[in-house]
């Protein structure tokens, strides 16, 4: 019964996880590919709370915790640099933004 | 006055890079201040420079004199060890004359970022009478990087229209060469740490031109040695970077390049390369005179065909060095009395040279011959001076080029290898010389003036004949005094001598018994030298 | 061998030079007067001083071999010193009596001719440094600090020839006889530097003074030189190499030359008829009274090196004769004034040459000391009338001078004669004296009296051609030039008439025994030349022959020339001659300049010009050095195509990368 309930959850965490990469790496967006980044966490943190089901014991919820505050400030610092990139260039285009061209 | 004497080579070695801090902190808005600071130093440099006037050479073991030492490193046997012999006084002597003339030149043409200019000059001349006074090869290797950085900056910062690409050619050709240098350095020291009982770490040169070296191994680090100072010299086909360095250097730059950093080169071949490594220097004797008697010739056929003056005077460097080299390669006392010579003649006529162009260059801001002409009419002082530098330059008897060209064929005709041959070749560079020299003083001189512009060009002021003076004086002093200066070389060059010559000996016997390139090095010819005065740990 | 120290003798060259340097540094700034003056009276001194060391010689006891000063040590350099000495023996005190002697007078001219120059100051410098050198060259007692006058010479003929700078073709002649001079000097080192090596192969201590070299000359006779590169065969070795030379014969055929070079001489003669560009008293005092032979008084002073090589001296003797023909063969048909006299230099200069080359050294010498009164005098008398004419020098567009050049024409027919052998003009005793001994010494041969004899008959012709063109007949001056012609100055016209008294009366100074003469120079030049053995055996009756046959060819010559450029017809005559291949050959003086141009010069020319831009340019500089580099910057932007700033494409690839490994994690466990 567990095993099922955690194999669930980790099939829903692999479909965030390959629709979240899927958006980062497609998707040409700044905020999109931000938003599909937040998904590929939120996947992470799923497979933390299938394994911590499976295993029992705080750690893996102390971890999630962790992440999500890391998600957050991750959020903040990257939508000022979309700001600030916005400001700048006008365009919050991916393939616009190549400063680090060699 | 004393401590003075006895510590002269580590005065002079850091005077002018602790006046250049002081410089450092003088106020960016005076320029008048900075020239006056830098040249006082400059000036203190070589007034207590020339108390080395009174150095006496001293055959033997001890012919190093005025030795200074102590501990740096003695993890690693690092030491700070200076002395000087017959073949660095004069070089040291050069260069401390030269700098303040070089700043005073400057003076008129540098407008820019002046503090930075003044105190490169000064890092420089720390560098070099540094590399010329180490006899610790770490010690040495550390100066002999130091002279590049402001080299760099001179060339890439005050240059002319392409200066970054010669300033970058520049340090990245010099570079390549030291870099193989201090290899071949790290590995004469780890050599001689498993050679010796019991082991010691030491870059002493003193104690490494005792390391008894396999033959294999000594034609490998002198190869990596004498491609650092053939770069320098610079050697026939290594030479391509110098033509762009001197002509966009500022005038100042192209001076002192030409007048004692190209001397560094041969100046390392008679140091290190040679006795370091003997039985390899007979090896490549042949191949440097032909390198040698080639870059005679080549320099000067080449700078025949040239339309800018720097570089004609640049080319002309190739060939006089060329000369340097054959003298040094035949390893005769006459041929490296010679080739010395023949650097110091080299470092006043061509530094003179160069210092005139300048003065032309700042008054019509062109290098090309074609944009004068007939200006001995308009600068009949001008064409004075360059004339007997012309002279001085194609080694007319009497003034300071002869000389050192008659040694060099001297020597490399007493040499027993190649040297005649070589001789018979590099004769003929003389008449070379005198075809581009004529050619250039023709083309600016002769004629009638075609340019309107230079009908009212300026003549020498009393300024610049004041600054260019000692140089014109010398150049007749040299010429017809120069045994004034080669007695004390020829010291030097005796222990050098007789260094190759061993092991050349040495080879022919092998080569006799076994019939082919086998021999070990029985020379140790610096032996006790050791027993240093220690000036540093009185 | 006892040598007497004098203090003074320094003083001789050294005066020259410090006014030289003097009038160059000041000369600008006070009046031009001065700068002649002190010119003319630095040579007076030195004169004096000449004079004062020549009766110092001639008072000292017999056996005394020279007047020496030591100066100073002027370099040293394993056991060689070579100091900065004088000497004075009885040749030098010959040549020191030249140089001051015509050199005060030609001074002196100049300052007439010089007059409304107001570059003068300039060409007294120069002359007087020349002089100064010319004087050290002469002096030297040793070879190198004779090279220092030598190549001094040169340096300053090349200022003086150039002296008119503004014209560039002028300026080029001095270049032209700079280089071509040190084509000869390179030779001239290189002989130093064998017989240095000589030396010390016959095991002598190393040295390049002259009485030194004398006194070891003989331990050098054996040694030989292996014409392979590297090695020689000392003496006494078992197998001399077919290939070998003697080494005296190769140090002596280097000499020479150099001495071709300062002389003038095959192959290198070309520059002198260039160098004619110089202002008229420069020819006159450097080339024809002295630097020219210097080459001449190098093999004197060692001719006990040249004796000792029969090879060496028939390729000197060889090559005087033809050089005196081929030029005397060229002066026939020029038009210059001054051309003409150089060519006739370079022909005397070889009757110097073969006079030495016979061993008749002596011989050389005279005809060097007459040469040198009458060849200045003739040049001298060419500058007053180029002085008189405002600059023309072509004698077709001359003639008829006699009568306003009076003093001109009369010195300068005097000085014809003496060149063209007329008794008892000096020229006639000097050239005799080498006829005889080209055919009588044991050197010499009937083919070399022969073509001597012929040269003769040239010089008498193209002089007699000049003189009749320039002073006789009637006009051919352009109209324009016609009012203005005058008279020189008196301190020119002095000049020549002191030196045509000189031309004249010189041959006294050695008359041959047949007539009744004493041969006293040959006697004071005795003690340097003792040791030479080659000349036969006095024959008075052969000597009395050939006189008469040489007066005989000099008047007949005289006279015939003068009786044909006299004659109406002579235009027609003329004009017949100039359509032929063999003048056009002669008045385009065998093409030999254009040869040299296309041999040597324009090779050359083009070999550095290859050498700059495709061997030094292409090839080492934008192949070798920037090549490695250009190519790491394109192998730079290649890889620089990954790194593309697209932050998705980074993604991607690392995405692929991990899912890589992990298949092959999988597939691996």
């Amino acid at each position: 019964m567990t095993d099922t309930l955690a194999q669930g959850y980790l099939s829903l965490s692999a479909i965030l996880f390959t629709i979240g990469t899927i958006g980062v790496l497609a998707r040409r967006n700044v905020l999109v590919v931000l938003m599909s980044v937040e998904l590929i966490l939120n996947a992470a943190n799923l497979a933390f709370v299938g394994f911590g089901r499976l295993r029992g014991g705080p750690e893996a919820a102390a971890i999630v915790l962790f992440v999500i505050v890391v998600a957050a400030i991750e959020a903040a610092v990257g939508l000022a640099i979309v700001v600030a990139l916005f400001r700048g260039r006008g365009t919050t285009r991916l393939d616009e933004i190549n400063l680090l061209r060699g | 006055m004393e401590t003075l004497l006895a510590h002269l080579l580590t005065v002079l070695i850091l005077l002018p890079v602790l006046g250049s801090l002081v410089i450092a902190y003088l106020p960016g808005t005076r320029p008048r201040l900075i020239w006056r600071a830098a040249l006082v130093v400059s000036m203190a440099e070589l007034l207590v420079s020339l108390a080395l006037i009174q150095f006496q050479p001293v055959g033997g073991a001890a012919s190093l004199q005025l030795t200074e030492r102590c501990d740096w490193i003695p993890a690693w046997g690092i030491q700070y060890l200076v002395g000087v012999d017959g073949f660095s006084i004069y070089l040291i002597l050069l260069t401390t004359l030269l700098t303040p003339i070089v700043l005073l030149a400057s003076q008129r043409s540098i407008r820019s970022h002046i503090k930075a200019f003044t105190i490169c000059f000064l890092v420089l001349e720390t560098g070099i009478v540094g590399s010329l006074s180490s006899l610790d090869l770490f010690l040495f290797y550390l100066f002999w990087e130091i002279m590049l950085l402001p080299m760099f900056l001179i060339i890439g910062v005050w240059g002319g229209p392409s200066r970054i690409y010669a300033a970058v050619k520049f340090i990245l050709y010099t570079m390549i060469g030291s870099l193989l240098m201090l290899v071949a350095i790290l590995y004469l020291a780890h050599r001689h740490w498993t050679l010796s009982q019991p082991q010691v770490w030491t870059f002493n040169v003193l104690e490494l031109y005792n390391t008894p070296l396999e033959p294999t191994e000594q034609l490998w680090l002198f190869a990596a040695f004498a491609l650092a100072f053939a770069i320098k010299v610079p050697l026939f086909p290594f030479h391509t970077w110098l033509p762009d360095a001197h002509t966009e250097a500022p005038t100042g730059g192209s001076v002192i390049l030409a007048a004692v950093l190209l001397k560094l080169g041969g100046y390392g071949f008679l140091r290190f390369a040679l006795p370091l490594f003997p039985a390899a220097a007979a090896a490549f004797a042949p191949l440097l005179m032909l390198l040698g008697v080639t870059g005679i010739l080549y320099g000067a056929l080449v700078s025949w065909k040239q339309e800018d003056m720097k570089r004609l005077v640049a080319f002309s460097s190739v060939s006089h060095l060329g000369f340097a080299m054959l003298g040094i390669a035949s390893a005769t006392v006459a041929g490296i009395q010679g080739a010395m010579f023949v650097m110091l003649a080299h470092g006043l006529s061509t530094g003179g040279l160069f210092l005139l162009v300048g003065m032309l260059y700042e008054r019509r801001h062109t290098r090309m011959m074609e944009d004068y002409g007939g200006l001995m009419a308009v600068v009949p002082n001008m064409s004075w001076v360059l004339r007997l530098l012309t002279f001085a330059s194609v080694g007319l008897p009497g003034l300071c080029g002869f000389v050192g060209e008659f040694l060099v064929l001297l020597g490399a005709s007493q040499n027993e290898g190649w040297g005649r041959p070589a001789a018979v070749v590099a004769a003929f560079g003389m008449i070379v010389s005198a075809l581009y020299m004529l050619h250039m003083f023709g083309r600016v001189m002769h004629g009638e003036v075609v340019h309107q512009e230079n009908r009212t060009l300026a003549d020498m002021d009393l300024y610049e004949f004041g600054y260019l003076s000692p140089v014109l004086i010398l150049v007749f002093v040299l010429g017809l005094f120069p045994g004034w200066i080669l007695p004390r070389v020829g010291t030097a060059a005796e222990r050098v001598v007789e260094c190759v010559g061993t092991a050349r000996r040495y080879r022919l016997e092998a080569m006799d018994s076994h019939g082919n390139f086998v021999y070990s090095m029985p020379v140790r010819l610096y032996e006790s030298v050791p027993d240093l005065r220690q000036g540093g740990e009185r | 061998m006892n040598v007497f120290v004098s203090n003074d003798l320094w003083l001789i060259p050294l005066i020259p030079f410090v006014v030289g340097f003097a009038i160059g540094l000041f000369g600008r700034y006070v009046q031009q007067f001065w700068s002649g003056f002190a010119a003319c009276l630095a040579m007076l001194a030195s004169l004096v001083y000449s004079i004062k060391a020549v009766f110092l010689l001639a008072s000292t006891p017999a056996d005394v071999v020279h007047v020496k000063q030591h100066v100073w040590t002027w370099m040293t350099s394993g056991g060689l010193t070579i100091d900065f000495s004088l000497v004075v023996d009885q040749l030098t005190a010959v040549m020191i009596l030249i140089v001051t002697g015509v050199g005060f007078l030609i001074h002196y001219y100049s300052l007439g001719y010089m007059e409304h120059d107001h570059d003068s100051p300039r060409f007294f410098c120069q002359l007087n440094l020349f002089a100064g050198f010319m004087l050290l060259l002469v002096m030297a007692s040793n070879l190198l600090v004779m090279f220092v006058g030598w190549e001094g010479v040169g340096a300053c003929s090349y200022l003086l020839i150039g002296f008119y700078f503004k014209e560039s073709e002028k300026a080029a002649a001095g270049q032209k006889a700079f280089l071509v001079n040190r084509i000869g000097d390179v030779f001239f080192v290189l002989g130093v530097l064998l017989l240095l090596y000589g030396l010390a192969q016959a095991g002598l201590a190393p040295t390049l003074e002259f009485a030194q070299i004398k006194a070891g000359a003989g331990a050098l006779e054996d040694q030989r030189l292996a014409l392979s590169w590297g090695t020689a065969a000392g003496a006494g070795s078992p197998l001399v190499e077919p290939t070998s030379v003697g080494l005296v014969t190769m140090v002596c055929l280097l000499l020479f030359v150099g001495a071709t070079g300062k002389s003038a001489q095959i192959p290198l003669f070309v520059w002198l008829p260039d160098a004619m560009a110089g202002p008229t008293p420069v020819s006159a005092l450097i080339h024809a009274a002295t630097m020219v032979t210097a080459g001449v008084y190098m093999v004197c002073r060692l001719h006990f090196l040249f004796v000792m090589s029969p090879t060496a001296m028939a390729v000197i003797a060889w090559v005087g004769a033809l050089t005196a023909l081929m030029a005397g063969v060229i002066g026939l048909a020029q038009r210059d004034i001054k051309r003409v006299l150089a060519y006739s230099t370079i022909s005397q200069l070889g009757y110097m040459f073969l006079a030495a080359g016979v061993g008749a050294f002596a011989a050389a010498i005279f005809h060097l000391l007459t040469h040198a009164f009458f060849k200045a005098l003739l040049f001298l008398g060419a500058g007053s009338v180029i002085h008189g004419l405002k600059g023309e020098q072509d004698i077709f567009k001359m003639g008829g001078l006699r009568t306003k050049l009076p003093v001109t024409h009369l010195t300068f027919v005097v000085g014809a004669l003496a060149i063209a052998g007329v008794p008892p003009l000096a020229g006639f005793f000097s050239k005799d004296l080498i006829l005889y001994h080209a055919y009588s010494s044991r050197l010499g041969s009937p083919g070399l009296y022969l073509i001597a004899l012929i040269t003769a008959v040239l010089t008498a012709f193209y002089m007699f051609r000049m003189v009749t063109l320039v002073f006789w007949g009637e006009s051919r001056v352009d109209r324009a030039v016609k009012k203005h012609i005058h008279e020189s100055p008196p301190s020119m016209t002095i000049t020549l008439m002191f030196l045509a008294v000189l031309s004249a009366m010189a041959g006294f100074l050695n008359l041959p025994k047949i007539l009744k003469g004493s041969e006293w120079f040959d006697t004071v030049l005795h003690p340097v030349f003792a040791r030479v053995h080659v000349l036969g055996a006095p024959d008075h009756r052969l000597e009395g022959v050939l006189m008469l046959v040489s007066i005989l060819v000099a008047v007949i010559g005289v006279t015939m020339t003068t009786l044909f450029y006299l004659s109406p017809r002579k235009d027609e005559a003329l004009e017949e001659l100039e359509v032929t291949w063999v003048y056009r050959a002669i008045y385009r003086k065998f093409a030999i300049d254009e040869l040299y141009a296309l041999i040597v010069v324009c090779p050359l020319s083009a070999f550095s010009r290859f050498l700059k831009d495709a061997f030094d340019g292409a090839l080492i500089d934008r192949t070798l050095v920037n090549g490695p580099p250009r190519l790491l910057k394109i192998a730079g932007r290649f890889l620089s195509e990954f790194q593309s700033g697209d932050v998705q494409r980074y993604l991607l690839l690392l995405t692929l990368g991990m899912a890589a490994i992990v298949v092959y994690l999988i597939k691996t466990l």
